[in-house]
């Protein structure tokens, strides 16, 4: 069976990779950080004995016996990576999120894009054809605060991973929804509930051009 | 509370955030979460409070089955989720847990279940963790 392709194996990548390999998928884990003591606070698939250890390896060994690492920063993928049926964007890094975009729109693959920072996050999910990350946010930000520099409240990496794990398989399953849709959640001290809104093509975006 | 280098560490991207800062940590350390940890949900939302640092965890109920990826020992059925209680101590060995008693009223996850898919149980578990988090970091001392 084809892989699911996950960039990041942090709080949005580690619940990410797990429920995706839960549902039976196998899932290639490219991350080039080890584990820090100021990650635990919201990557609770990490454990203290696993400080100082590659992510990538320990989330791969702890999400299935198929699950493959990739210690190296994307887009530095193996030669013999073999049939990928989707990629999923978990990193904390805007410029990363446009490469995974183009990556899948090159490959044909579903793509899901996920953010977190401080109390809120959004979840990006289209297929090939639908529009893409760009027709969307056009291009990465000048500045964009990282967690590390923001913060996050731990918790809802849980929950975006969880909703972007469900999207990536939804893609992947024997009904895929039609058209590109973001998942947000602006701020949940607003006390509201999280929208899903569609995402229609953006004419001059590139991936416009090449169709 | 003191906070060791550790402490600091760890909770680092917590104190950045309006409404926790170290004043909203301390209060999550010095507060009791009751979950219900039959349900998947349940049990993850027990881990993420656990690794954001909520000083004590309540369980109800036997965690019987592990949620895929986020080990920890199988309980004996009806035993209060002696092996969730063990990767809580793996996370985040400051987090006491103890059973919750017959009157403590659990944080609330609708139609949580054992058999929940990871994904699901993931973002319904990660959103009840949250908001109680941000309730009990911001909510007036007594």
């Amino acid at each position: 069976m084809a892989a699911v392709v996950v960039v990041g194996a942090g709080g949005l990548g580690g619940p990410i990779a797990l429920a995706v390999a839960a549902a039976g998928r196998p899932v290639v884990v490219v991350d080039d950080d080890v584990v820090e003591l100021s990650n635990l606070h919201r990557q609770a698939q990490f454990t203290m004995a696993d400080l100082g250890r590659p992510k990538a390896e320990v989330l791969a060994r702890r999400a299935s016996a198929g699950a493959r690492a990739v210690v190296a920063r994307f887009p530095d993928l193996p030669a013999d990576l073999g049939p990928v049926a989707a990629i999923v964007d978990g990193s904390d890094d805007p410029p990363t999120k446009f490469a995974v975009a183009a990556w899948a729109r090159a490959r044909g693959v579903p793509a899901v894009i996920a953010a977190a920072l401080r109390y809120g996050g959004n979840v990006f999910a289209g297929g090939p054809g639908d529009a893409c990350y760009a027709c969307l946010f056009e291009e990465p930000p000048a500045e964009a605060p990282s967690c590390g520099e923001a913060g996050v409240l731990g918790p809802v990496v849980g929950w975006v991973g969880g909703v972007a794990a469900a999207a990536v398989l939804a893609r992947l399953g024997d009904r895929p929804p039609a058209g590109a849709t973001i998942w947000v959640l602006d701020d949940l001290r607003r006390g509201g509930a999280a929208r899903t809104l569609a995402i229609a093509p953006r004419a001059g975006c590139g991936c416009r051009e090449a169709a | 509370m003191s906070w060791s280098r550790d402490r600091q560490v760890r909770y680092a991207h917590h104190v950045l955030l309006p409404d926790i800062g170290g004043r909203g940590q301390d209060r999550l350390g010095a507060a009791t979460a009751v979950v219900d940890v039959d349900g998947r949900a349940g049990q993850l939302a027990a881990l993420y409070l656990a690794a954001a640092g909520v000083g004590t965890l309540a369980l109800r109920g036997g965690a019987a089955a592990a949620p895929p990826g986020f080990p920890f020992d199988a309980a004996a059925p009806g035993v209060v989720a002696v092996g969730l209680a063990a990767a809580v101590a793996a996370r985040n060995p400051e987090v006491a847990v103890r059973a919750a008693a017959p009157t403590e009223a659990a944080l609330a996850i609708a139609d949580d279940r054992p058999d929940l898919p990871l994904a699901d149980a993931l973002a319904r578990g990660g959103e009840a963790a949250a908001r109680w988090l941000h309730a009990c970091a911001t909510a007036e001392a007594p």
